[in-house]
């Protein structure tokens, strides 16, 4: 880096943009995870907050978090997370992945009976 | 894996009078002289009093009528805590019943541990040998075949069976095991199945019929009974458990 910028650089302090939602951000999660709609946390947070929030911007504050960070759950947990305590659930996974047996198996040898027998090449030769 | 502990042994009927029954007189006995207990069915329906394997069994074998409902299922009853083998005379008319029952009750029967030989006799006639097809036609693979060739006259000709692109097929397709029934004296045969007499009481000198007692009939049929068993011997794998 040339050194003009360099000094740029240095003499600038560190600046962390947050949102508004970051400190309520465990509430967000465990709203989306009860499943409210963005509409519905948008209208407690008015509510019970005082803080007036749009539903889209609920809705790119968990998106854009989910997407930095992987392994957080913002959504609600798909469904095989919840299988692994639903033995039902586990069963119904279970009879999906079952193989199905065909019905008949194609035939190796075919007659038709109403063609008459035919001789090969050397047909007649005993 | 299945193990494998019982075998039923049925004869592949349709047409009539090529020797079904003569070669499941035959297979009881050898099993007889071998010891091994069977169980012998008598499916065939039309072929009622002469001539029938309960003609040449009497007592020891079981009629069974193959067209109702429940069809073949004799063959799971008799199996279950009877001998390990049956040996089933089918008469002609039932390859639609057999198929039926084996499309509905195959897969659950082999699970018990059953194993099926089916045994189709061919003779110089095409349509012996078009039965026998469209009977494996029918059953596919879920037998192992045994094809007899029925000499019906001392220069049988077996043309139809050994050079027909549909016979050929048959055994590309299965590799079905080959025997061979020799052409059988007049003077023998047509008393054997007129009295309902077995070719090993001939054989031993224990019949009491006089035309039988002849010392060359005795001699005939303690040869042909011989060549016989040893084809039987040679297929051994397919008529055990």
């Amino acid at each position: 880096m040339e050194p003009t910028h360099q000094l740029i650089l240095e003499s600038l302090p560190e600046k962390q943009y947050r949102s508004k939602l970051e400190p309520h951000r465990e509430l967000i999660r465990e709203l989306r995870r009860k499943g409210r709609t963005y509409r519905e946390v948008a209208r407690l947070f008015h509510e019970r907050l005082g803080l007036y929030v749009a539903p889209s911007t609920l809705h790119s504050f968990v998106k854009v978090r989910a997407k930095h960070r992987k392994r957080t759950q913002f959504e609600l947990p798909p469904l095989e997370l919840s299988s692994a305590t639903s033995p039902a659930l586990d069963r119904v996974a279970a009879l999906r992945a079952k193989p199905v047996v065909p019905k008949s198996k194609s035939a190796r040898f075919v007659f038709r009976e109403n063609e008459p027998l035919t001789f090969t090449n050397n047909g007649g030769e005993q | 894996m299945t193990e494998y502990s019982k075998r039923v042994v049925f004869t592949m009927g349709g047409k009539g009078g090529v020797g079904k029954t003569g070669i499941v007189v035959a297979l009881a006995e050898w099993f007889q002289a071998n010891e091994i207990p069977v169980t012998l069915l008598d499916l065939d329906t039309e072929n009622k009093a002469r001539g029938s394997l309960k003609h040449f069994f009497d007592g020891t074998v079981t009629k069974v009528d193959v067209h109702t409902p429940a069809g073949l299922d004799a063959f799971v009853d008799h199996l279950d805590g009877g001998a390990p083998i049956i040996l089933a005379d089918m008469g002609a008319g039932a390859g639609q019943v057999a198929s039926d029952w084996f499309d509905s009750m195959y897969e659950d029967v082999t699970a018990t541990g059953v194993r099926f030989t089916a045994v189709g006799v061919v003779t110089p006639d095409p349509a012996s040998v078009e039965s026998v097809l469209a009977w494996a036609n029918r059953l596919q693979d879920r037998v192992e075949y045994v094809i007899v060739e029925n000499a019906t006259s001392a220069l049988a000709d077996f043309t139809y069976w050994r050079s027909t692109k549909q016979a050929n097929r048959f055994r590309e397709v299965f590799a079905p095991v080959g025997l061979q029934m020799e052409f059988r004296l007049a003077e023998l045969e047509n008393p054997l199945r007129q009295y309902g007499i077995q070719l090993g009481q001939v054989a031993d000198r224990k019949t009491v019929v006089d035309e039988l007692k002849r010392a060359s009939l005795v001699m005939r049929a303690q040869s042909y009974r011989r060549r016989l068993f040893s084809e039987f011997d040679r297929a051994r794998q397919v008529f055990l458990p």
